[in-house]
């Protein structure tokens, strides 16, 4: 069909939006509270725009486009209209844009700057503190300090003085997560996001998934690291625990080590403008090394033990039946991964029934960092005490991990010290004025540094499955695979089940993996386990929709059209090419996870590998 | 129940209601009366209101027995042809409406009846529902055997607890009597009505919000496209109505659509319910034929104002409408030529205002309102409505600066042209229609510091005039000492020292301090 | 009502009904909206707390705290409010010492904010004091009324 837009004739295909359609012909229409993946919000109302016949200005995010349409999208009304609601925006927003996290990549400022708005047109308004009037609850008055000190959750910080309203984040909790910790209370001018009663996000079952914070379009959702030494301090910023690196970086006497998640290295070069699933591996281990940690590790090498644990965990599980006893209403031994912290907090606090089906091994994570404060610590002769292990993560959950009660095998010192996100390890690097893109390419360090596919594509749904299924394949069958791609177990659909029957179980049955990501989608599948509709020997769960791809710790683009899925589609695709492409593509062929085994942990499953490398969860209340 | 059963109940009441007829047009033989049409009102004050059998009498549940014998389709045309628009403010043509909802495709269906009168000075949905009820219940039915839909929601504000006491009763009534219920008539028609109460929202009388309300979430307005006619209430085609759209249907369906295209003005047919209130000397419900003028209203039913104030404007619509001034009173009144005053029937209350009312501060009135009621979610209702409220208050404590007017002008055109519903759409209507009709208002609240009619309080002078008795009372409450005098001397207030507090005008036994 | 006997009428609710009716049972039950009846809707809605008090904090009918014995409602509707409505809360305010959406602190009134239009503006101006409706009352009578009603309730104390 045929359709002016600005003057000019376009043909246009399909059923699309006016702010779609205007994207693709290189019209950026700003939009503040559209989002691909959550679907139509229609709130920001900053993407307005002309349509001959229509009396009033109409949001392009919401528009199908007819033939015959006429649309002006910088009319002087459409700008003017454009600038005063954006003008509103800003008279009700701390406007400390200099220190903020989100300087590079925030909506509301990119389009207040292209619009030259002038942001005091207006004047403030302050909120409502009193709780007594209007009828609305006394807890109004905490809801803007609460939100800030949440003393509970150190792990997603609210500023209410930045939000916007958009309404992305109880969307993305109360929808795609069915956690729903976060909603619209009050009303009006004094509406606001706040958690039940006015509490803090710690007190009610937040998941620390991280979605709401990716998706904020603002920093009124942020992350914070929360190391183990700034805690009780009021708040600590995401620029005081950059600092709080930064100093021990320079710290002589002690000796800082990084490993870097899987889904890192195809993400952080967006950060540094390169295309979306960019593999800046070298760039990241070199970045990191200019910036002073004594040595880079890969955490896909941690990835490969995960597999090496679990698997050998799996196959003793695979010896027994698999079906959900309706009289004792448990499930007998269908595995849950536990690599994903912020699963582990829904199953402690949701799904408590299903712990004893949760596999005992511990994430990549903690898994290096036991390694880390022991064998490594032993090698190198340094008092693991001195040694600080950082994680750089595309995930906020696992700050919480690394404080797990419980997770750390020594009581004198914490695993894994700290835990950053790809966006704070991006500030780090401008901040040191580090041009990323013209960085050469380096090597991890040794002995921690040797990792397989199997371990890399640990990243994106279905890749955890994947790795343990060509290990515990060629265990079961005795012998190698010509094709170690479970092709069927890829993709980003939320749930993807898989019947291999190469191997089967102890009845005969033919194994049946379930790829789960997004939590709504785990309780689906729970429920078909209970039901007895399903059952699974193996179930993955990412708490991220499409995996740690999609993590609430990944870089947050200025594309337009805001598609969290576009760029996680990307990343995961550059993963499983260098995969493909890799000499090790299996955990047990890993040399270094072999000789770990053999010099220092025994065997898999064994006393000392029991001892460091797994744990057990305990029920956690979901309201205090 | 059957047409048999209906008629011999009519034998039998129809003696009853003639005689509170006559009794009551005996009682109420008064201009404000007999100057009135009364076809939505015809039962109000004369059946009771909860007894099936006088509405009966009434005709009442002929039109439905006339309906169950016609086709779907020539039912919608009837509605079409009476020329009959939604009388809760919109004014979009009933019958499209209806045939939308028709014409969707769906198992499932809703009619839902607005009765979530919001607007302040309205109360017209209120004496419908409290004392005609079974008329809106006959009308949904009619509606859902037209339309395809098995059930019914009466969604009424929770400020009405009359008239939702009476609408419970008449439902439990109307099942007992086989006029809710499975099989209607001996038909394969079944039809349930529910009533569901509003929780204190305004917003909530916007079509979606009111479906948003109803499904138990925040009274949050959806974006439209999809229209409730073809996605509403739990994603199916709804139909909503006003009450007062759907109390005149059974009658036009019985009698046919010229009872109601006959009266009227061009493209506006039938009468109006008016709610007339504030400076006037006979307020109430009063119906009248569209195109009446206002000049009639004001003075020939209404009585004008006794006080020997002047009449200055009349605001129509609530928050969402304008205020006509009294140079304008000659304008029908209609959806159309209402409209093209910058003014809006809305739902029908008219505010009557003498030159002891200032304009700005009724601006003012209706956008705390706004502020008060918007619902939150997007940005220019949300944020922009304080803002005009600053701007406002700036003017009314005398601060005001030419230059506020334009921004006042530019500010409210951005939000009606960018606001999701009608809230927003409509919200900066009293201020634009204010500054259209009464700039002098504005202009003399900025640049001679003055309120004319001694409202805005930093921009009069209090005085005590003649009426002062000398006993002390508002020496006794002044913070500031501003009134000397003594008992039985005479009282003078200092116009240097007051602070305008207003403490002691309440406290004068014979209001003799007054604001000038 | 008892704590069964809410938990079931809100059971009732779910099938057919919502989260807004099983909120409204809560606040005719008790007077107000309590963490009981937050907890109780959200688990027998299989909803989170937070979206039940989402909903909860949208509506203006619902109160987070008792009203007082004799809650004081002064219609702000257009006629009303032409007719003075706004002066006699200010003269309420100033009587009683508190605020509009506050109470007293021996409990004994409370003062509505914002009172929506009760539909009978021929009257206008109306004050509810309790049950009582004052029909086109005026700063005095008002506060005579209330002053009355104190009277009333010092001679009940012992």
């Amino acid at each position: 069909m045929k359709i002016k837009i600005d003057g000019k004739e376009y043909k246009v295909k399909g059923e699309k939006t006016i702010l779609e359609v205007c994207a693709d012909v290189g019209i950026n229409i700003p939009n503040l509270c559209y989002s691909k993946n959550l679907g139509l919000l229609s709130s920001c109302r900053v993407c307005v725009v002309e349509v001959e016949g229509r009396w009033n200005l109409v949001p392009a995010c919401g528009e199908i486009v007819r033939a015959g349409m006429v649309i002006n999208t910088n009319s002087p009304r459409v700008i003017n209209a454009r600038k005063t609601i954006l003008e509103l925006l800003l008279s009700d927003h701390e406007l400390k844009c200099i220190s903020c996290s989100r300087t590079t990549d925030c909506r509301l400022k990119l389009a207040s700057e292209a619009a030259q708005c002038d942001a005091e047109r207006f004047q403030s308004n302050p909120h409502r503190i009193d709780g007594a009037t209007h009828g609305s609850p006394p807890h109004t008055a905490k809801s803007a300090d609460v939100g800030r000190l949440d003393k509970a959750n150190n792990y997603v910080r609210r500023n209410p003085n930045k939000c916007i309203l958009c309404g992305r984040c109880v969307k993305v909790c109360a929808e795609h997560q069915e956690v729903g910790v976060l909603a619209v209370n009050g009303r009006g001018f004094d509406a606001h996001i706040g958690v039940a009663w006015g509490n803090e996000l710690g007190s009610v079952p937040c998941i620390t998934c991280g979605q709401c914070v990716v998706n904020c379009p603002t920093a009124a959702l942020e992350e914070t690291s929360a190391p183990r030494e700034l805690e009780g301090q009021e708040r600590n910023t995401n620029v005081e625990e950059i600092k709080f690196l930064r100093e021990k970086l320079g710290d002589k006497g002690t000796h800082v080590i990084v490993a870097t998640a899987p889904s890192t290295r195809v993400a952080i070069g967006e950060a540094f403008g390169l295309p979306s699933g960019t593999n800046a591996e070298g760039k990241m281990v070199a970045v990191l090394k200019r910036l002073g940690f004594d040595r880079v590790f890969d955490l896909n090498l941690a990835a490969d033990f995960t597999i090496m644990e679990e698997g050998t965990e799996l196959l003793k599980r695979l010896h027994k039946m698999t079906n959900y006893d309706l009289k004792t209403r448990t499930f007998i031994n269908t595995q849950f991964t536990s690599c994903c912290p912020a699963w582990i907090n829904y199953v402690q606090m949701m799904h408590p029934e299903l712990l004893p089906n949760v596999s005992t091994t511990k994430s990549p994570q903690q898994i290096f960092g036991a390694l880390a404060k022991t064998y490594y610590a032993q090698k190198m002769g340094i008092d693991p005490k001195n040694i600080f292990v950082v994680m750089l993560m595309p995930c906020i959950a696992k700050s919480s991990e690394a404080n797990r009660e419980g997770i750390d095998h020594s009581k004198e010192f914490k695993d894994v010290d700290m835990s950053i996100t790809v966006r704070q390890l991006s500030r780090m690097v401008r901040e040191a004025g580090i041009d990323f893109a013209k960085l050469k390419n380096e090597k991890y360090d040794d002995p921690l540094g040797l990792s397989s596919g199997a371990g890399l594509i640990f990243g994106t749904t279905g890749g955890v499955s994947e790795a343990a299924l060509r290990t515990i394949s060629e265990k079961m069958l005795c012998k190698r695979l010509n094709n170690v791609n479970f092709e069927n177990i890829r993709g980003e659909q939320g749930i993807k089940v898989a019947e291999i029957d190469t191997i089967q179980d102890s009845h005969g049955n033919p194994i049946r993996v379930a790829v789960v990501s997004g939590i709504a989608n785990a309780e689906r599948v729970i429920k078909d386990i209970k039901s007895g509709r399903e059952n699974y020997h193996f179930v993955e769960v990412m708490a991220c929709p499409g995996g740690c791809v999609n993590g609430g710790g990944m870089p947050v683009h200025n594309d337009i059209i805001q598609d969290n899925f576009a760029n996680a589609r990307r990343r995961a695709s550059t993963m499983y090419n260098m995969d493909q492409y890799n000499n090790l593509r299996r955990a047990h062929d890993n040399p270094v996870v072999k000789q770990i085994y053999k010099e220092f942990l025994g065997e898999p499953n064994g006393e000392i590998a029991y001892k460091l490398l797994h744990t057990t969860y305990k029920p956690r209340k979901k309201y205090d | 129940m059957n047409k048999k059963k209906l008629e011999q109940i009519k034998e039998q009441y129809k003696p009853i209601i003639e005689e509170k007829r006559a009794k009551w047009q005996e009682e109420h033989d008064t201009p404000f009366y007999t100057r009135q049409t009364r076809l939505v009102l015809r039962n109000v004050e004369i059946i009771e209101p909860t007894s099936v059998h006088e509405y009966i009498a009434t005709d009442g549940y002929f039109g439905f027995a006339k309906a169950l014998t016609m086709q779907p389709q020539e039912i919608i045309d009837i509605v079409k042809e009476s020329g009959m628009r939604g009388r809760g403010g919109a004014g979009f043509s009933t019958g499209k409406k209806w045939q939308f909802v028709h014409d969707a495709q769906s198992e499932t269906k809703y009619i839902v009846c607005n009765a979530d009168e919001g607007d302040p000075g309205a109360f017209m949905d209120r004496a419908i529902l409290e004392n005609d009820p079974y008329s809106v219940l006959e009308s949904m039915t009619i509606a859902g055997y037209a339309l395809g839909a098995q059930k019914g929601y009466i969604y009424c504000r929770a400020e009405y607890p009359q008239a939702v006491k009476n609408c419970k009763a008449a439902i439990i009534a109307a099942r007992k009597n086989r006029l809710l219920g499975d099989n209607l008539f001996g038909t394969n028609f079944s039809f349930n009505i529910e009533l569901r109460l509003g929780a204190g929202a305004f917003v909530c009388g916007e079509e979606t919000a009111l479906i948003a309300s109803i499904e138990g979430k925040r009274g949050e307005p959806r974006p439209r496209p999809p229209f409730p006619a073809v996605s509403g209430l739990y994603g199916k085609p709804t139909l909503i109505n006003n009450v007062e759209t759907l109390s005149a249907i059974p009658m036009i369906i019985f009698e046919g659509a010229e009872r109601w295209n006959k009266i009227g003005s061009p493209n506006n047919a039938g009468t109006k319910v008016f709610a007339l209130a504030g400076n006037i000397t006979n307020g109430g419900l009063i119906e009248v034929p569209m195109g009446i003028t206002i000049k009639e209203i004001i003075y020939e039913i209404g009585g004008g104002y006794a006080e020997g104030s002047k009449v200055k404007a009349v605001q129509a619509g609530g928050p969402s409408g304008g205020c006509i001034p009294a140079s304008m009173f000659d304008l029908p009144i209609d959806f159309d030529s209402l409209q093209s005053v910058g003014s809006i029937l809305g739902s029908g209350g008219l505010v009557v205002m003498c030159d002891k009312v200032c304009m700005i501060d009724v601006a003012k009135f209706f956008i705390k309102f706004s502020v008060d009621e918007s619902c939150g979610k997007c940005v220019p209702c949300r944020i922009g409505n304080i803002k005009l409220l600053n701007i406002l208050e700036k003017i009314t404590s005398g601060r005001g600066e030419e230059s506020d007017l334009c921004e006042l002008e530019k500010l409210s055109k951005t939000i009606i042209e960018t606001s999701l519903c009608g809230l927003g759409q409509s919200s900066p209507n009293p201020v634009l229609s204010t500054l259209t009709h009464f700039r002098e208002e504005y202009l003399d609240h900025i640049h001679n510091r003055r309120c004319g009619a001694g409202i805005c309080r930093e921009l009069t002078t209090y005085e005590i005039n003649e009426k002062c008795i000398m006993c002390t009372a508002c020496i006794k409450v002044c913070p500031v000492d501003a009134i000397t005098g003594e008992l039985k001397k005479p009282h003078y207030l200092s116009k240097e020292k007051c602070i305008k507090c207003n403490k002691c005008v309440p406290i004068c036994p014979v209001d003799a301090i007054v604001r000038v | 009502m008892t704590k069964q006997a809410f938990i079931k009428a809100v059971e009732r609710e779910r099938d057919g009904g919502s989260v807004l009716c099983a909120l409204q049972i809560a606040q005719e039950a008790y007077g107000y909206i309590n963490e009981f009846a937050i907890q109780t809707v959200a688990d027998v809605f299989s909803v989170s707390q937070s979206h039940v008090y989402g909903v909860a904090t949208f509506y203006h009918q619902f109160t987070f705290a008792k009203r007082g014995k004799y809650n004081i409602q002064v219609c702000m509707g257009t006629a009303c409010y032409v007719l003075g409505a706004e002066e006699i809360i200010r003269a309420i305010e100033d009587e009683l010492g508190i605020k509009a959406g506050g109470k007293t602190e021996d409990g004994l009134f409370s003062l509505e904010h914002n009172t929506r239009c009760v539909g009978d503006c021929s009257i206008a101006p109306i004050v509810i004091i309790g049950d009582k409706w004052l029909a086109k009352t005026t700063i005095r009578k008002t506060l005579n009324e209330i002053r009355k009603i104190k009277r009333q309730e010092e001679v009940r104390l012992p």
